[in-house]
C-alpha cells in the first residue's frame, strides 16, 4: 500500500499557526513529504512534540501524536518505542527542549534507540519572547544577552558522535533534500538526529542579521559542514534488549520457597533479639538464618535491618522479633536479648543499652566490655566463637551461642535454615560452624 | 499454609506482576533500588521490559509513554526522585494515564538520610504536582499489605486513568518478615475499556464529568492524540473558557466520583474506648501493637488504620471519632496527617506522637505519648 502527503499532514489543517516567515511551517512540510517515501503507514508512526512554537504541531498530523513536558519529548518517544517496537517514532523538538532536555537526548544517542530527532534549531527560544538557548551563536543578541551572547553554542550533531548515535545529519530548513534526508534518518536503524538550521522572524532574525548567506557563513566560521556527517551500524536498543535477554524468556517468575513448619514451636509468648555487629560480618544474612529458623518453628519473626549509606563500612544492626503469632511493632523499647559482635555496633546501640532493663540480657564478646548497662551482661569468650581465621563466621557462631543459651529457636531449626542458602559452599561453610559450636556447647 | 520470609520490596514487585505489570522504568535510589533490580530481572522472563533510566524524569516519562502504548507500567523511587518526577506526574493525571508509582519514604528533605526511614512525604505526595488536582494515595502496614495494595494501585490506575502513589517507607519494604502467601488479599486488574465506536476516536471523551474516557493506545488502527497541554476532548489544545473549565472539573470528579471504590481503612472500636489512635504506614503497626497492649491490660482503646490516605477517608474518620473524645496520631514526621484529624475534628483534643529521628516509634512511646493508659498522676 503506499500513502500520500495528506495521510500524514493534513491539508486541511493549514495554515500553520506560526509567525509568517517562520521556518517551522518548511520543516512540518518536509516532515509530511518525508514520510511517504518512507512508506510507514500512518496509524504506525507516532509523532512525539516537545513545548515550544514547534510543540504545537500536533493538530496538523494525521498519525498518532504525543505532546508532552518540555525537553522530555525524548524520554517519551523512547517509552513509545519500548513499549511498542513496531512504532515509528519521530520526534519534534526545538532547541531550547534539545537544551532542557540534553541529557535525555545525549542517552538516546548512546543507547542508540530506534527513534528519530528532529531539532527545529533556530538559536532561541521562540515561544518564550526570544531568549537565548544552547545554540545561539557566539555575540548573538537575544532578549537575554543584550550585549552579545558570551557562552558558545553547542553542536548537536557533534553531540550525536561523542555519544555514539547511528546517523546525525546538519542541513538547512531551505535544502529541497530535507524530506529525502529526513526519510534516510527515519529509515536508519538505531538512533538518528536532524540538526535543522531554522529562522525564527519574530525575535532572532529580527535581533541579529540572518540570510542564508549569514547561516552558511556561520557555517564555515564554525568548521562545520551540511548533510551527513554521522553514520554508524551500530544495533539498534530494541534488537539489542531482545538479543541480551533472551535467555531469561519463558523462565519461571521468581515466586520464593514457602517453609513448613518442621520444629515444635518453642513456648515464650514473645522474644525480642537486637544483633549490633561490623558492615562485613554477615550480620543481615545471618540475622535472615535466625529468622528463617523461627518461620520453620511456626513462629512469626520480623528483622529490621539498619547500616550507613556505604554498606562495607560502619555498624550493622538486626532488630527482630519472635512470636507465634503475627507481629505487629518492628521495634521494642527493650530487646529481651542483645548480641554485641563488633565496636560498631557496640557504639550505635550505647544509648539503647543504658535504657535497658535489668531483665535483658547482653551476650557480647569479651573484648567489646565493660558495657554500660543496667541490664545482665554475659560475655561470650572470644575461645568459644573461634571458628576460623577469616572470622567471616563470627556471628552465626554468636548467633548459635544466644540461641542455645536463650532457646529462642533450637540447634536443629537453625541448621535447617543455615543450609537453604542459594551456595552450596556457603550452606557447607554454615553448617561446619553450626557442627562445631553445636560440638563446643555441649562440652561445656 | 505457604509461610515465607520475605520483604516489602518483594511483596511490591509480585504483587505488580500478579497485577498485570509488564513495563518498569525506574533510576536507583535507596531504598527503593531494590525493586528496579527485581524488575529488571523479573520482567524480560515473561516477555515484558524493563528499563534504568538515565534519571528519574526519563524513566518516568518513558512509563508515561509506554502506558499510552497500551502497556502497564510501576516505577519506583524515594525522596529525590519523586521531587523529579513532580511535573510528569501532573503529566499523567492531565493526559489520563494510568500508572503505579511506589514511593519509598525515606528521610527528607533533599538527600537526607538514604538508609534512615520516615513519613514525611505524606503531604507532599498529595500534592505533588501544580495544578491542584488530587493524588491518589495508598500506604501499606507490612508485608501483606504491600502486596494487596500494589494489586488495588494497577486497579485503580488502570481503571480510572490516573497515577496512583503507593507510598511506603524504608522501613516496610526492607524488614523480612513471616507471611503466609497463601492468605494474601489481592483485587482483579481489568483492561482499560477500549474505544468501540466507529472511527474517529476522539481520545478524550466523556458523557458524565467523573466518566473514564474509552482508550486506544498509541499505535492502534485510529488515531490517537495525547497531549499535556489544556485540551478539548479531541486532545486538541484549547482556550475555550467552557471547554478548558469541563476538562479541568472531569479530571477532579473522575476521583471524587469514585470514592466509595477509593477508600480503605480498618476500624477496630472497642465499646467505651475515649481514645482512638489513628493511623497509617509503619507507625499503624506499632499502633497496633500499643492498643493490644493497653487491652490486655484491661484498658480501653479503638483504632482506625487507614490504607487510602488520599484523598482522604473524610466519613470513616468522623465515624471511626464518634463517641471519643480523643484521638492520637502516631507518625515519623513532625505530625503531618496530624493535621487532616485536627481540620476534620475539631471538638476533639488531638495528641501527636511523633519521631524524626529515623526510628520507628515503639509501642511504649505510643502508649506513655498518646497516654493511651491515662496521664501521669
Ligand atoms: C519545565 C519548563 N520550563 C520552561 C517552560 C517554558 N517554555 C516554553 S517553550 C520554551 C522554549 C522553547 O524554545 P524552543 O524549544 O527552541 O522552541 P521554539 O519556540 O523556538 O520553537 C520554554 C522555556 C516550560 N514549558 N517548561
Ligand atoms: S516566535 Fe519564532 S519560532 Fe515562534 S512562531 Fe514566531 S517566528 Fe516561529
Ligand atoms: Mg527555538
Amino acid at each position: 500500500m503506499s500513502f500520500e502527503v495528506n495521510d500524514y499532514l493534513l491539508e486541511k489543517s493549514k495554515p500553520y499557526p506560526f509567525c509568517p516567515g517562520c521556518s517551522h511551517g518548511q520543516v512540518l512540510d518536509a516532515l509530511g513529504k518525508a514520510l511517504p517515501m518512507v512508506g510507514v503507514a500512518p496509524n504506525r508512526v507516532a509523532l512525539v512534540t516537545d513545548i515550544g512554537c514547534i510543540g504545537i504541531s500536533d493538530k496538523h498530523f494525521g498519525m498518532h501524536t504525543f505532546h508532552g513536558l518540555h525537553g522530555r519529548s525524548v524520554t517519551y518517544a523512547t517509552g513509545l518505542k519500548l513499549g511498542n517496537p513496531d512504532l515509528t517514532v519521530v520526534v519534534l523538538v526545538g532547541d531550547g527542549g534539545l537544551g532542557i532536555g540534553g541529557h535525555h537526548f545525549l542517552h538516546a544517542a548512546r543507547r542508540n534507540v530506534d527513534i528519530t530527532v528532529l531539532v527545529c534549531n533556530n538559536f532561541n527560544f521562540g515561544m518564550t519572547g526570544g531568549q537565548h538557548s544552547v545554540t545561539t551563536p557566539h555575540q548573538a543578541v537575544t532578549a537575554t544577552t543584550s550585549e552579545g551572547n558570551f557562552e558558545y553554542p553547542l553542536d548537536i550533531a557533534g553531540l550525536v558522535d561523542v555519544a555514539q548515535g547511528n546517523f546525525a545529519a546538519r542541513v538547512m530548513f531551505y535544502d529541497p533534500k530535507l524530506p529525502e534526508i529526513i526519510a534516510e534518518a527515519i529509515r536508519s536503524p538505531g538512533f538518528a538526529a536532524l540538526d535543522i538550521w531554522e529562522m525564527c522572524t519574530a525575535y532572532y532574525a529580527k535581533r541579529n542579521k540572518l540570510n542564508r548567506t549569514v547561516l552558511e557563513e556561520q557555517l564555515k566560521e564554525r568548521n562545520l559542514s551540511t548533510g551527513i556527517v554521522v553514520r554508524r551500524e551500530r544495533k539498534g536498543y530494541v534488537e539489542q534488549y531482545r538479543q541480551s535477554l533472551e535467555a531469561l524468556q519463558g523462565k519461571p517468575l521468581s515466586e520464593g520457597t514457602p517453609m513448613a513448619s518442621e520444629f515444635p514451636r518453642p513456648s515464650y509468648p514473645r522474644q525480642s533479639v537486637l544483633i549490633a555487629g561490623r558492615a562485613g560480618q554477615k550480620v543481615r544474612s545471618t540475622a535472615m538464618i535466625l529468622g528463617r529458623a523461627g518461620v520453620l518453628s511456626d513462629l512469626y519473626v520480623t528483622q529490621r535491618d539498619d547500616y550507613p549509606v556505604t554498606v562495607m563500612t560502619g555498624h550493622s544492626t538486626a532488630e527482630m522479633i519472635f512470636q507465634p503469632d503475627p507481629v505487629n511493632a518492628l521495634t521494642v523499647d527493650a530487646p529481651d536479648y542483645v548480641l554485641i559482635t563488633a565496636e560498631e555496633g557496640r557504639d550505635v546501640i550505647r544509648e539503647r543499652l543504658k535504657g535497658l532493663p535489668a531483665t535483658s540480657t547482653v551476650y557480647a564478646l569479651e573484648e567489646l566490655l565493660p558495657l554500660d548497662t543496667p541490664a545482665r551482661v554475659e560475655p561470650i569468650p572470644a575461645t568459644a566463637v573461634d571458628i576460623q581465621k577469616k572470622k567471616t563466621q563470627i556471628v552465626l557462631a554468636c548467633v548459635a551461642w544466644l540461641a542455645a543459651r536463650t532457646g529462642v529457636v533450637s540447634p536443629e531449626a537453625l541448621r535447617r535454615a543455615a543450609q537453604s542458602e542459594e551456595r552450596q559452599s556457603i550452606s557447607d561453610e554454615n553448617l561446619a560452624t553450626l557442627a562445631e559450636m553445636d560440638a563446643r556447647l555441649a562440652r561445656k | 499454609m505457604a509461610r515465607e520470609y520475605i520483604d516489602g520490596t518483594e511483596a511490591i514487585v509480585r504483587g505488580a506482576l500478579h497485577a498485570g505489570c509488564d513495563f518498569f522504568a525506574g533510576y536507583p535510589i535507596t531504598p527503593s533500588s531494590g525493586v528496579l533490580v527485581r524488575m529488571m530481572r523479573e520482567l524480560p522472563k515473561i516477555g515484558g521490559m524493563a528499563v534504568q533510566g538515565e534519571d528519574e524524569i526519563a524513566s518516568i516519562g518513558m512509563c508515561i509513554a509506554a502506558s499510552m502504548a497500551g502497556r502497564r507500567p510501576l516505577t519506583a523511587t524515594s525522596g529525590p526522585g519523586i521531587s523529579l518526577y513532580s511535573e510528569n506526574l501532573g503529566l499523567a493525571i492531565m493526559g489520563e494515564v494510568p500508572l503505579v508509582i511506589v514511593n519509598v519514604q525515606r528521610l527528607g528533605p533533599a538527600t537526607g538520610g538514604a538508609t534512615t526511614g520516615a513519613e514525611g512525604d505524606v503531604q507532599f505526595v498529595q500534592w505533588v504536582t501544580s495544578g491542584g488536582l488530587p493524588m491518589v494515595v495508598l500506604s501499606p502496614t507490612d508485608v501483606a499489605s504491600s502486596y494487596w495494595l500494589t494489586t488495588v494501585a494497577f486497579r485503580l490506575a488502570e481503571r480510572l486513568r490516573i497515577p496512583v502513589i503507593l507510598n511506603t517507607s524504608k522501613d516496610l519494604v526492607q524488614t523480612m518478615e513471616t507471611v503466609d502467601v497463601s492468605a494474601w488479599k489481592k483485587v482483579p486488574v481489568e483492561p482499560r475499556t477500549p474505544f468501540g465506536g466507529a472511527a474517529p476516536y476522539v481520545p478524550y471523551r466523556f458523557d458524565r464529568l467523573g466518566d473514564v474516557p474509552q482508550f486506544l493506545p498509541v499505535g492502534a488502527d485510529l488515531q490517537v492524540r495525547f497531549t499535556t497541554s489544556m485540551h478539548d476532548e479531541h486532545g486538541n489544545l484549547t482556550k475555550k473558557l467552557a471547554k478548558v473549565d469541563r476538562t479541568f472539573r472531569h479530571l477532579q470528579e473522575k476521583v471524587l466520583a469514585h470514592l466509595d471504590e477509593l477508600v480503605l481503612v480498618e476500624e477496630d472500636r472497642q465499646e467505651g474506648a475515649d481514645t482512638l489512635v489513628v493511623a497509617s504506614g509503619v507507625s499503624a503497626r506499632s499502633s497496633r501493637a500499643a492498643v493490644n497492649m493497653v487491652r490486655a491490660r484491661g484498658g480501653k482503646v479503638s483504632m482506625l488504620t487507614v490504607y487510602s490516605v488520599w484523598p482522604v477517608p473524610e466519613a470513616a474518620i468522623r465515624k471511626a471519632a464518634e463517641g471519643v473524645s480523643r484521638v492520637v496520631v502516631p507518625e515519623m514526621n513532625v505530625g503531618l496527617y496530624r493535621r487532616e484529624i485536627e481540620r476534620l475534628l475539631p471538638n476533639r483534643k488531638t495528641i501527636g506522637v511523633n519521631r524524626v529521628d529515623g526510628e520507628v516509634l515503639t509501642p511504649d512511646e505510643i502508649i506513655r505519648t498518646g497516654e493511651l493508659e491515662g496521664g501521669v498522676a
